[in-house]
């Protein structure tokens, strides 16, 4: 009788294919809907929302697709999930072009004297006075930046604990270019920097300190690259051919055409050393392929650099092979040719609407509710989330229907003791650590009449599969959030899979369109670093559980990174009181912003963050003693005792799901079922999900005084 | 002994329909014994023939002698034909469907006597439609709308089938089913092949329980014998009808034969029993309450207060009235999936012990909370969506008002009342496990008449499954769990009914299989309910008609029963023909589905249990 749903959703990962596929996951009698039921929610979504339609939805949705939908088709799902937070919060992206030396030659001179040097030898950088090797090339490569050498090779972060050297390939060739007092800090893939150590001669990476700090000196490299000449570096463009039609991606696997709308027309101009690649809508390239003629699309490699050449205004691009994009005198179509008029293209720099303060918010945190605690703390996988909150933007198919802001979840993990979550990169291809699965909450607002609104969702539930997969739409994602029972059934991995919608409406307040986001709550984050679930993240050089703040609560990142994760609360709180003013939820809600009104230092007082809630109607509040008012949590020992144990062990989902701990009132009422959850008898422990906690087995100790604490306040409150 | 005293068991027979044209089973005889379930083996028989075609399950009808004891008269045995002076036993039903002539279902309407006719908003009734097939005039009624073919007798031993052929040409019903005799002279009595048709093509069923033009094979009807003895020489006839008669019902299969419904018609008759002992006689020289359960009837109508709707000082048995109910809670979870919870009930598992134990802790603590979440049937305000069972209820309505009074189904008082005492520590400790699952040996007179029950849906009424709310009518008994053969229902009311055969079917869904694809589970609350709450889902009978199933054997997740009828459905409803019939209120899909309950409702499989396990049944579907 007691549904307590204990569902904290810890994400593994996903099954997506370019059809939504069937589960990849144990099965599990966990409740979290089937592949056919969301389908029929994606179809209807489509329906409902005019996002695709029900008949391309499944095959066709991704993020790109989602964003465009927002009214934001300038950005790319790789800018959304990697790009710097301030940089996409602050309007536009930051590519290439932010970068002043873009295609051109510098030199990288230390606080010591001397410049980042690429000696004579097969691999490695050091440092020295002199020498051709002290001139690097600057590619900018969508918003990273690789310093090529005189030697041809890049300057690199090899995926160790710490180190440089030079490589041809991969994502440590990625930099991201960081100023300070005007000087260039290079920060790594993996997060620590390009740092001069105080020693004679060398370098290596870390993470802070004086040694960081490069000045660039602007050097008159050896071929000075064209392609910096080209106006549009890092900018959104549509080609215009002859025609009068413009270059476009049409909605197919690969392949271009010509057509007079749609997104497809708009291209991302990338610059990489002197040549410029296109990139489309759909994330791949322009390319010309190895045959006599034509063009399609693909990705990288040498088919997708193109030579800008410039003639009577009109851009020309000149492919590998020797000939150019070409629109022949064709009612349609696109191909390759040597000469003609169809060569010719006008650039059209494709401005999307100014980006207000606000329209994208972005913060990144640790995430204990997408861990899996079945595997011990020391090898446990340490989750991550990057939330991008994108409002749509007016007059966008999603405004027309209701939809006022995208929530988007991307999810990480890192496994101790490596740290550097949120890594990744374009173009496709180097996404290292990128998103496992991606989970969007398109929350709506109705303001039509009762009629009207009455059909609309609050929530709708879109997932896509992982990053490096092409986020593609996905029926499912796999996680452990209450999968316990499999791991105790040997899977170690212990994933289920939870399906759209009712895998996300179990863990957000509702079934069926009632849906609440839940609550950011920063404090919990906090107590998790010293409850010794997570030893990994209390060393030194751990990333910081509010990752954007930092470490140190008095710094103004910290409170300009907590100011964010204030407003993101705001909003939830907001969009709870819309749904259900009475909730449990938003009474936390509001505690969290009552408490950080104006105070960004996290609040380690268990009590101090408990709040009066009572639940009159429900049954089991009718079978205890009468209270005048609602019973809170008080300074007594066995009061602080087990809210403490509560929060450890049962916060993940009952700080969302039927109850919430830090209502004393709540848990009063729950004793009796708490009871027989946590010690069930073998008939009950066989009912899968009735076991709580449902994602570990409690040390006995701590279960047992579970079990006593809350025998106590059983028999004090009936 | 000049006189002997005889009577039919069961009182009610249930009898279900089924496709196959040869293949039967007999319907439970012994209490705790399941639906076709073969206790030696530990398992269910086929439920479907080699053609995937599902069998009938047929009511058995026997005769017991009763000896006078004291100052009561007590069952002896069950007499056959050819034996304890028994020459002859002629048995005698008569099978009817009024359906296409009664009223038109709409909850409540009609229970004080009075049909106004279906509410078409709040407070409104169409009275000038408060008939099927309205159409047709008062004077044709009889003759256009009744399936009558007629009493049936039948004598002997392995009598050859007696037919219910129905005679009225103009009506597609071929029969309503058919009577026989089994080896020893009883009577088995077995319902139609569960067929539905209209007598207008291309009318579809738009509505889940009133559809004009529609007919079916259901049927209900009394059940009598003439018993020919000899005594000193000389020749007796004991007629056995009204109290010494029986009832049969025909319903539709139950699906979920191993999944006891929480509200069954013994239930529901027993509480009948208990609240009106005016009207529903119970004399004290009759034994058959004076010994095992039955005696506690006896009891708990001494003991009840009705003011209060309450007992006095009666103590339950833990065992035999308690326990039952809670295990029949815990079975739901194999027919419903809740989907907000996953282990819903699950509480309910293993702790007979404590709960049948006063000095247990444990048990005293989940008495508490499991009575803490039972809706009271005499308080059950609408407001409260969040209590037990987690169903709907007689007075349900899907117009655009507010939840009231019995929108959400309850216990019968009487089983409220009984959870009540338990939950005071007021009842008797007898628990033993080994009882708790034993189906005794022997056929009794008793065992009879809770068997059949045992099995057959007592509620809620929206109209139902075996039969509807008139089924409550104090008025129908002369004692309890006898229907009587003649009189009134609603005696001096507007509309008052005559007892006759086709009485309780006649309140059903027609077709059957309209409501049948409707009772599945229902999310609360509708769009236009007010409501601070979680939204979940309620059910209406999963124990006979699952919402969802376990495909197979060691199936972790559930998936909908009706899974394979939906698939078509979500083709059949583009088609142009159902897209230009269908309204706001039944969406083509809806009527896609009607058409395919309609016609492949013997495809569904059968829930079946094995161990521990609860699962669909992988036998062929035609």
């Amino acid at each position: 009788m007691w549904a307590g749903l204990c569902s904290a959703l810890l994400l593994l990962g996903s099954t997506a294919s370019a059809q939504p596929s069937a589960p990849g996951a144990k099965p599990s009698a966990l409740n979290n809907g089937s592949a056919a039921e969301a389908s029929a929610y994606y179809k209807k979504l489509a329906r409902t929302l005019n996002f695709l339609t029900p008949e391309t939805i499944e095959s066709k949705a991704n993020m790109q697709e989602l964003l465009n939908y927002l009214g934001y088709s300038e950005l790319t799902p790789e800018v959304v999930e990697f790009e710097a937070p301030e940089k996409l919060m602050g309007g536009g992206s930051n590519p290439a072009s932010a970068f002043p030396y873009c295609g051109k030659s510098i030199e990288l001179k230390s606080w010591k004297g001397d410049s980042l040097n690429r000696p004579d030898t097969a691999q490695g950088v050091t440092s020295a006075s002199t020498g051709t090797g002290n001139i690097w090339a600057v590619e900018c490569v969508g918003d990273k930046v690789r310093l090529k050498s005189s030697k041809g090779d890049y300057l690199h972060r090899p995926d160790s604990n710490q180190g440089i050297t030079t490589w041809h390939t991969g994502p440590g060739n990625d930099w991201t270019a960081e100023f300070t007092s005007g000087k260039l800090m290079l920060k790594s893939w993996k997060g620590d920097y390009l740092h001069r150590p105080d020693s004679t001669q060398g370098v290596t990476t870390w993470h802070s300190g004086i040694g960081n700090q490069w000045t660039v000196v602007e050097r008159g490299g050896p071929t000075p690259p064209p392609a910096s000449a080209f106006p549009y570096c890092g900018k959104s463009i549509e080609l215009k051919s002859w025609k009068g039609d413009s270059l476009n991606r049409p909605d197919t696997a690969q392949g271009v055409a010509s057509a007079s709308t749609g997104s497809g027309n708009i291209w991302a101009a990338e610059c990489v050393g002197d040549k410029v690649r296109l990139k489309s809508s759909k994330g791949d390239y322009l390319n010309r392929p190895d045959s006599p003629q034509g063009v399609t699309t693909g990705n990288t490699g040498v088919g997708s650099d193109w030579k800008a050449e410039s003639t009577n205004g009109k851009l020309m691009l000149k492919s590998w092979k020797g000939d150019y994009l070409h629109r022949p005198d064709t009612a349609q179509g696109v191909t390759s040719w040597h000469t003609g008029i169809g060569n010719q293209w006008t650039v059209v720099e494709r401005t999307s609407p100014p980006r207000q303060k606000g329209d994208i918010l972005v913060s990144r945190f640790f995430a204990p509710k997408i861990v899996n605690f079945a595997v011990a703390p020391e090898k446990r996988n340490i989750g991550w989330r990057r939330l991008v909150r994108i409002n749509s933007r007016p007059n966008s198919e999603a405004a027309k229907h209701h939809v006022e802001s995208a929530w988007i979840l991307f999810n990480h993990f890192t496994s101790p003791p490596v740290h550097g979550p949120f890594g990744g990169g374009t173009p496709p291809g180097n996404m290292k650590n990128s998103s496992v699965n991606t989970q969007v909450s398109l929350v709506t607002h109705c303001t039509g009449t009762r009629e009207e609104c009455a059909e609309v969702d609050s929530i709708y539930w879109v997932d896509f599969g992982p990053s490096a997969n092409g986020y593609k739409l996905s029926y499912q994602l796999d996680a452990f959030f209450d999968a316990g029972n499999l791991v105790a059934a040997g899977d170690t991995a212990g994933a289920a899979p939870y399906f759209v919608p009712n895998g996300c409406d179990t863990c957000h307040g509702s079934l069926k369109g009632q849906a609440i986001l839940n609550l950011l709550d920063t404090d919990h984050w906090m107590d998790r670093l010293t409850d010794g679930d997570f030893p990994a993240l209390a060393r030194p050089d751990a990333p910081a559980p509010l990752f954007d703040a930092g470490k140190d609560t008095k710094s103004p990142q910290y409170a300009a990174a907590f100011d964010i994760l204030r407003t993101v609360n705001r909003e939830i709180a907001d969009q709870q009181r819309r749904v259900n003013n009475q909730s449990f939820q938003l009474a936390a809600t509001d505690k969290w912003l009552q408490l950080h009104q104006s105070s960004v230092q996290p609040e380690p007082d268990l009590l101090t963050r408990g709040f009066e809630f009572a639940n009159l109607s429900h049954p089991l509040h009718r079978t205890r003693k009468p209270t005048p008012t609602p019973l809170t949590w008080s300074s007594k020992p066995q009061d602080k005792e087990l809210l403490g144990l509560l929060n450890k062990y049962c916060y993940r989902c009952h700080g969302a799901i039927r109850f919430d701990v830090f209502s004393k009132d709540l848990i009063a009422d729950q004793t009796s079922p708490m009871l027989d959850r946590i010690d069930p008898n073998p008939a009950q422990a066989k009912v899968i999900g009735f076991k709580m906690p449902p994602d570990r087995d409690l040390p006995a100790k701590d279960k047992q005084r579970l079990l006593d604490l809350l025998d106590q306040l059983d028999q004090e409150t009936h | 002994m000049s006189q002997r005293f005889f009577r039919i068991h069961p009182s009610i027979g249930v009898a279900r329909v089924g496709d196959a044209p040869t293949e039967f089973f007999i319907g439970p005889e012994r209490p705790n014994e399941r639906p076709n379930y073969d206790d030696a083996q530990k398992k269910f028989r086929p439920f479907k023939d080699s053609q995937g075609r599902i069998k009938r399950q047929a009511a058995r009808f026997r005769i017991f002698e009763y000896e006078l004891k004291g100052t009561q008269i007590v069952p002896l045995r069950e007499v056959t034909a050819g034996s304890q002076g028994i020459t002859q036993v002629t048995w005698k039903a008569h099978l009817a469907n009024r359906k296409a002539a009664f009223f038109k279902f709409d909850g409540q309407d009609g229970a004080n006597g009075q049909w106004k006719g279906p509410e078409t908003e709040p407070g409104v009734h169409d009275t000038t439609n408060r008939l099927r097939n309205s159409h047709v005039p008062a004077a044709d009624r009889e003759r256009l709308l009744v399936i009558d073919p007629g009493a049936k007798s039948i004598s002997g031993r392995n009598t050859p089938p007696v037919p219910f052929t129905n005679t009225k040409s103009h009506i597609p019903i071929k029969s309503l089913g058919e009577l026989r005799t089994d080896e020893n002279g009883h009577l088995l009595v077995l319902g139609g092949p569960g067929q539905a048709q209209t007598t207008k093509p291309g009318t579809l069923i738009n509505n889940y329980v009133n559809n004009d033009h529609w007919f079916d094979d259901m049927a209900d009807g009394p059940v009598s014998a003439e018993v020919t003895y000899v005594v000193d020489g000389k020749t007796q006839v004991a007629k056995l009808e009204g109290d010494t008669g029986a009832w049969v019902l025909v319903g539709p299969p139950d699906f979920a034969p191993s999944v006891g419904i929480t509200v069954r018609l013994l239930d529901t008759l027993w509480d009948v029993a208990v609240r009106f002992p005016q009207e529903v006689k119970l004399v004290d020289t009759d034994g058959l309450f004076s010994q095992g359960l039955f005696a506690r009837l006896a009891a708990q109508r001494a003991d009840w207060d009705a003011q209060g709707n309450t007992f006095k000082s009666y103590k339950p048995s833990f065992l035999h009235e308690v326990y039952p109910l809670l295990e029949r809670a815990l079975q739901q979870r194999q027919v419903h999936n809740p989907e907000a919870s996953k282990s819903f009930h699950g509480s309910l598992a293993g702790v007979e012990q404590d709960l049948g134990s006063l000095s247990s802790s444990r048990g005293r603590r989940m008495r508490r909370t499991i009575f803490g979440y039972m809706r009271n049937p005499s308080n059950n305000t609408g407001n409260e969506p969040l209590l037990m069972p987690k169903g709907l209820g007689d007075k349900y309505s899907d117009l655009e008002v507010q939840p009231g009074p019995d929108y959400f189904m309850t216990l019968t008082r009487v089983q409220y009342a009984v959870l009540e005492r338990w939950a005071a520590g007021e009842f008797v400790e007898d628990w033993d496990a080994a009882a708790a699952q034993a189906i005794p040996q022997a056929i009794t007179a008793e065992g009879l008449d809770r068997a059949a029950m045992e099995n057959s849906v007592g509620g809620p009424f929206f109209p139902g499954i075996d039969c509807s709310w008139m089924v409550r009518r104090p008025e129908l008994y002369g004692t309890p769990f006898r229907v009587k053969h003649s009189g009134n229902v609603f005696p001096g009311a507007p509309d008052t009914l005559s007892i006759r055969p086709g009485f309780f079917s006649q309140q059903m869904a027609l077709p059957w299989q309209a409501d049948f694809y409707q009772c599945k589970k229902q999310l609360y609350p509708a769009a236009h309910i007010p409501y601070d709450g979680e939204r979940m889902y309620h059910m209406w009978w999963c124990a006979h008609r699952p919402d969802d199933v376990f495909a197979k054997k060691g199936d972790l997740a559930m998936v909908s029963w009706t899974r394979e009828l939906e698939k078509v459905a979500e083709v059949e409803a583009q088609k142009p023909e159902l897209q230009s019939q269908a309204t706001e209120d039944t969406p083509a899909r809806d009527l896609a589905m009607y058409i395919q309950m309609q016609q492949k409702w013997s495809s569904l499989g059968f829930v079946l249990q094995e161990g521990e396990h609860f699962f669909e049944s992988q036998e062929r579907s035609k």
